[in-house]
């Protein structure tokens, strides 16, 4: 057993991680999708003033940071459906008035709390109680079934929210579930990587699964796969380091990311540009253009002018009988 | 039995829609009144208008997308705020990418008209054998049956169009309402589109195509109405409609349809080649 599987307050930090690791991208991959990714960071300030407020009344700040971060979220989505340009400056008022609140009230926290600012801006994971690790279990579980039920819901309405609206999906109820799911995660990453970084764990690991995947459910897999990974690799190195868990485990996801780009870079290099594409080809190719198609491999060549064409991408590409090498070369061809 | 994407009828000869003095537009104001127009089932219906005729608004009123503000309006039978199958009257938005900041391979784009037939509370039929089977149909209805997996983005925005009209296949509607499904994208193209609706048209596909260029679709469509200034002034057959309405067509510059007014300034000649238009927002 690893040295620091002995200890307790490591098994509830990688615990914490683990649930975190694998809410926030299920909930990032969403967000992204509306584009929207900074709404992580505006309900992290938010849910400082919850803290505050539980702080300095004598609450459970987990608890009244969820609850102010909930009603912070319903607030958003409903300012964001009405779409008026005053809204932005109303998410900006709610954003600072926040994190404002939130650090004038905890430094009105009476003596011997042992709650300080910058454990929850920044994370502080070996403070988790296990109060708030059950809490966090039930949450991050939550988060996690409901994204699942609702995935092509949500996945729908963010490709096309007039076609959602015309087949009759409820747009508005689905938006403001998934504000509300986003508040949640915020509050139980909060203790893991802290209010200012929790961002960064629903959006990095989908940034890097959006270079390795090759389609929406791929790139969703493999960006828990790399929350998961990164979010205890980053608590574990924490440990040996004597970093914070927090820093530790963005560090990580920003390397895991730069790997990424890199190694998606270097196939494209080594693999170039095919050379069969047809510069010019006003024609399009399909089953009743007149050409002659004829099954090759997983895909079918038209019979052109005496050349065999192919659809590649939104270009032409001319196929030899033996065609097999350019279809390995070739990345996009399906 | 095997699922097939024809469509789920319920076997009822009312008319697919029925429009009596209807209105429709949005909370500011009224974009089309007074249309009275039934469309029964298997008509192939061209909506012909400039921008800004307001034939848009009709397509997004009758989808939900617009208010309802005055007259009577029909669904299958059924007055507009009742029916709850929403479903029923497909949908073929005017859009001319389909690019979103995410990665999605064409059949999930397609997979997201089975979204409405999947109870939310049994996710994992959306991956079924019958929605497979029904994604994969309405690929190969629209020509598009080897491109399952590829990445949308990479298509071109001709290919993108049939991608388009295949989502609103996979849901199995009743009727389909198209919002200029052959602007913006190349003749070779418009001529591929309008083959792929004739053909639905040769199945029996009831549908009510809005478009500002008839001839990319003239073979597909039995029968043209053509507005202006929010008001019907042709309904008749689509050979009969040029001599028709020569003298009453205007100049539009206000537009709801959201293009960038550049639309044809007549009615049917088309452009030699059509204006990219502005993509939404
Ligand atoms: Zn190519
Ligand atoms: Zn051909
Ligand atoms: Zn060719
Ligand atoms: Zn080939």
């Amino acid at each position: 057993m690893p040295e620091f599987l002995a200890f307790d307050f490591m098994r509830a930090s990688l615990l914490a991680a683990l649930l975190v690791g694998t809410a926030a991208p299920m909930v990032g991959i969403h967000i992204v999708q509306r584009q929207m990714s900074l709404i992580g960071d505006g309900l992290g300030h938010v849910a400082l003033a919850g803290v505050g407020i539980g702080v300095v009344t004598g609450n459970e700040p987990v608890f009244t940071a969820l609850i102010v971060t909930v009603i912070a979220a319903v607030a958003i989505e409903l300012i964001r459906s009405v779409g008026r340009t005053s809204g932005d400056l109303a998410l900006a008022v709610m954003f600072y008035g926040g994190i404002a609140l939130g650090v004038v009230l905890l430094s009105k926290a009476p003596a011997g709390t042992p709650a300080n600012t910058s454990s929850y801006l920044f994370g502080a994971i070996n403070t988790v109680t296990n109060t708030d690790l059950a809490t966090f279990t039930v949450l991050a579980v939550i988060v996690v079934a409901t994204t699942t039920l609702l995935r092509s819901r949500l996945y729908a309405i963010a490709q096309d929210e007039d076609f959602a609206r015309s087949a009759g999906l409820p747009v508005v109820f689905v938006n403001i579930l998934l504000s509300v799911l986003t508040a949640v995660t915020v509050v139980v990453s909060m203790r893991v990587v802290g209010l200012l970084l929790i961002s960064a764990l629903m959006i990095l690991p989908n940034a890097t699964g959006q270079t390795l995947g090759r389609s929406f459910r791929s790139s969703l897999w493999l960006a828990v796969g790399i929350g998961i990974v990164c979010s205890t690799g980053g608590v574990i190195a924490s440990y040996y380091a004597d970093t914070p868990s927090g820093g530790s485990i963005v560090l990580v996801l920003i390397a895991v990311f730069a790997v990424a780009q890199l190694g998606a870079w270097l196939v494209r290099v080594v693999r170039g540009r095919h050379q069969s594409s047809l510069a010019t080809h006003p024609h399009v190719h399909w089953e009743d253009c007149g050409h002659e198609a004829v099954a090759h491999g997983d895909h079918v060549d038209y019979v052109h002018d005496g050349q065999r064409h192919a659809a590649h991408g939104d270009h032409w590409d001319e196929h030899g009988p033996d065609a097999e090498k350019h279809a390995s070369k070739a990345p996009v061809r399906k | 039995m095997t699922p097939t994407v024809s469509p789920l009828s319920s076997g009822s000869t009312d008319p697919v829609i029925d429009l009596r003095s209807a209105a429709f537009g949005y909370a500011e104001r009224t974009i089309i009144t007074d249309i009275d127009l039934t469309v029964h089932p298997g008509e192939v219906v061209a909506v012909l208008g400039p921008n800004g005729s307001g034939k848009s608004t009709l397509v997004k009123g009758l989808v939900g997308l617009a208010q309802h503000t005055a007259g009577e309006v029909r669904l299958f039978g059924e007055p507009l705020d009742h029916v709850h199958d929403r479903w029923r009257l497909g949908y073929v938005p005017q859009r001319h990418t389909l690019a979103t900041s995410l990665r999605s391979t064409v059949g999930e784009v397609v997979g997201v008209g089975r979204v409405a037939h999947t109870p939310w509370w049994a996710p994992w039929r959306a991956g079924s054998a019958e929605n497979r089977q029904l994604i994969a149909q309405s690929l190969s209805l629209v020509g598009l049956g080897d491109q399952q997996r590829t990445d949308v983005t990479t298509l071109s925005g001709g290919q993108q169009r049939r991608v388009l009209i295949a989502r609103a296949l996979a849901a199995q509607p009743e009727a389909i309402l198209m919002d200029e499904p052959t602007a913006g994208v190349d003749r070779a193209n418009q001529q591929v589109l309008g083959e792929v609706l004739t053909r639905l048209a040769a199945a029996g596909r009831t549908m009510v195509i809005v478009t500002h260029e008839l001839e990319a679709i003239r073979p597909a469509v039995t029968r043209a109405v053509a507005i202006d200034s929010g008001r019907i002034i042709y309904d008749g057959p689509p050979d009969a409609i040029d001599t028709s309405i020569s003298g009453h067509v205007h100049h539009h510059h206000d537009d709801d349809d959201d293009t960038a007014g550049v639309g044809a300034p007549t009615l049917t000649a088309p452009h030699p080649m059509p204006p990219v238009e502005r993509p939404h927002a």
